[in-house]
Parts: structure tokens; sequence; C-alpha cells
């Protein structure tokens, strides 16, 4: 890759730790393998987000949609972390580098382009999968980032999420997609 | 769907994921490969150059997961590498959080003669780590 294409792929922090995840949703003992090696063969930079569920509601937290964590409380949260993640990102660019944001799509926090709700979850723990419904919107943590990127006035150069959680997800595919969107 | 966690996380230095910010070291990705290898997830520590203030809050988000980890039964370690500032994990200050709080992951030194070497030895010692 020659000097001027420096690419810095921001990850949610769960494509490099499983163990944060919800109980369930882990698919991988670690890292997600196929993705990072990836990331590394194009030669890309790559760096983590923190994990606000994990470090606000910790490692055992039940299900939530992105109406649970619609809070001021958890915003604020986000605000706090969202600020040294776009120093971060600030600093790459500094040096030269294209940045881009990877989110985990359908989660209620990172989704980028969809994330789940439905009004009724609450209270009593009891949660189906078929009753988180998918909606096109961004989560709550990626509200909160997009916003403080704006306001920094940092220029990414491109923003997506990854379906990981779907059980129809397919890596080969998705791969594609990235190279095609961090590549032009 | 089963759930495939390994209860098993590595805290490493930025140079593990990304050796080309510190062209003065090996440019391999053992470490990372090591951990990817046996099963661990890793928590990846800023560059070393960042500020010292933005660092300050890097350290306590780690030291805040590391502790939760561990109270939920997880196994931790820190990965510090011989011949980044600090270890390339703000080894002291890290340390220092971590016995405010009472709680100490395994910590994993890799010198500089060991990153140079082949990369099996390296890989079997951060396979054994937290077996």
């Amino acid at each position: 890759m020659g000097e001027g294409s420096k690419k810095v792929i921001f990850l949610s922090h769960c494509f490099i730790n499983q163990n944060a995840k919800v109980l369930e949703f882990a698919r991988y003992p670690g890292v997600v393998a196929p993705f990072l090696d990836f990331m590394k063969r194009r030669g890309y930079a790559v760096e983590q987000l923190p994990c606000p569920e994990t470090l606000h509601m910790g490692i055992k937290r039940w299900w939530n949609t992105k109406e649970l964590y619609d809070t001021p409380g958890f915003r604020k949260h986000c605000r706090r972390l969202a600020k040294h993640v776009v120093d971060l990102m600030e600093h790459y660019q500094r040096k030269g580098y294209d940045v881009v944001l990877i989110g985990l799509d359908g989660s209620p926090s990172c989704g980028v382009n969809i994330t789940g709700r439905n009004p009724n979850w609450g209270g009593r723990p009891y949660a189906s999968i078929e009753d988180y419904h998918i909606v096109e919107e961004m989560g709550v943590w990626m509200e909160e980032l997009k916003a403080e990127i704006e306001r920094r006035g940092v220029k990414l150069a491109n923003m997506t999420g990854v379906p990981m959680d779907d059980p129809k997800f397919n890596m080969d595919e998705s791969l594609r997609n990235i190279e095609k969107l961090v590549e032009g | 769907m089963e759930d495939r966690r390994s209860y098993k996380v590595v805290i490493v230095p930025d140079y593990a994921l990304n050796p080309e910010n510190y062209p003065h070291l090996p440019q391999h990705l053992k470490i990372y490969e090591g951990a990817r290898d046996a099963g661990y997830g890793v928590i990846k520590m800023p560059p070393t150059d960042i500020p010292e203030e933005s660092a300050d809050e890097w350290v306590e988000i780690t030291a805040d997961m590391i502790e939760e980890y561990l109270n939920k039964g997880y196994k931790v370690a820190v990965i510090a590498v011989e011949g980044l500032p600090d270890k390339g994990v703000w080894f002291s200050k890290l340390v220092k959080e971590l016995e405010s709080r009472r709680t100490m992951p395994k910590i994993l030194e890799i010198s500089r003669g060991e990153l140079e070497a082949d990369g099996e030895q390296l890989a079997e010692k951060i396979k054994t780590v937290l077996s």
C-alpha cells in the first residue's frame, strides 16, 4: 500500500473479543479470525472501539433493545467514550490515514445500518429473539460516536456495519463488501 | 445458536496488531496469531504515542474491563513487550490501578529476544499462559 493510501479501520470491540458479546451470541472463541486476518492481509491498521455495553452493564447483562439503552445515563457514558475514540481518529488523521468505521449491524448500541427495537421489553426479564424487531436506524453508541465525529469535524472515509448476529450472515460476502467499501 | 466464547481474554499492546507503527521492532504478527490460535479474546491498547491524558483514560477503561472479567470468573492476562514505552500497555499505571482495586491478571512479559526468535516458541508461551 503506497503513502497516502494508508487506512485505519475502527472496529466494534467484539470483532476482536467475542467474550464481550451478550450471552448466546459469541460465534468465535476469541477473535473473529477471518475478519481480522483479512484486515491485516490488506495492510490496514486496526483500532478497537471500547464496548459501552460491557463497561456499563457488565458481561452477564440481559439482552437489550435500543429503547433500553436509550437513556440519558447510557448516552452520557457513550459520549465520554466517544471523546477518546475521536481523539484517536484525529491522531491517525494527522498521520495521513483514511479512517473507516465498522460497527455491528443489528446491535442495540453498535448497529450502523440496522438496530433492534421492542417497546415492550423491560421489567421482569423475558426475551425471545423473534420479538427483537430489526429497524433501519443506528444503535445508541453509534449515534453518539457519529455526533462526536461530526462535532469535531473528523472526516470518515466510510462507515458501515457488519450483521454478524444474523443467523444468515455470510462471512465471505461480507468481506467482499468491506473490501469494496474500503478500497472504493 | 451455541455460544462459543472462550472465557479467556488477553490485553495486548498496539504493536501486536499494528507492528507498522513500531518500525524499530520485528514486523510480524506473532503475538496476535498466538493469541488468536489459543482462542483468546483480544483487548488492544491504543498506540503508545497518544497524549498522556488520553492514555490515562484508556488505562482506566482497560482496568474496568479486566476487573469485570476477573469478577465474573474469566481468565485474563496482560502481554507486556520489552522495547515498547512502558511495555506497550502503560504497564506501571495499569498495575498501580489494578493494585488499588485489589485485582490482578496474569502478566506475560515478552523479551526482545523472544520477539526475534522463531514464532513457535512465542506462540507456545502465549498459549500456555492461561491454560
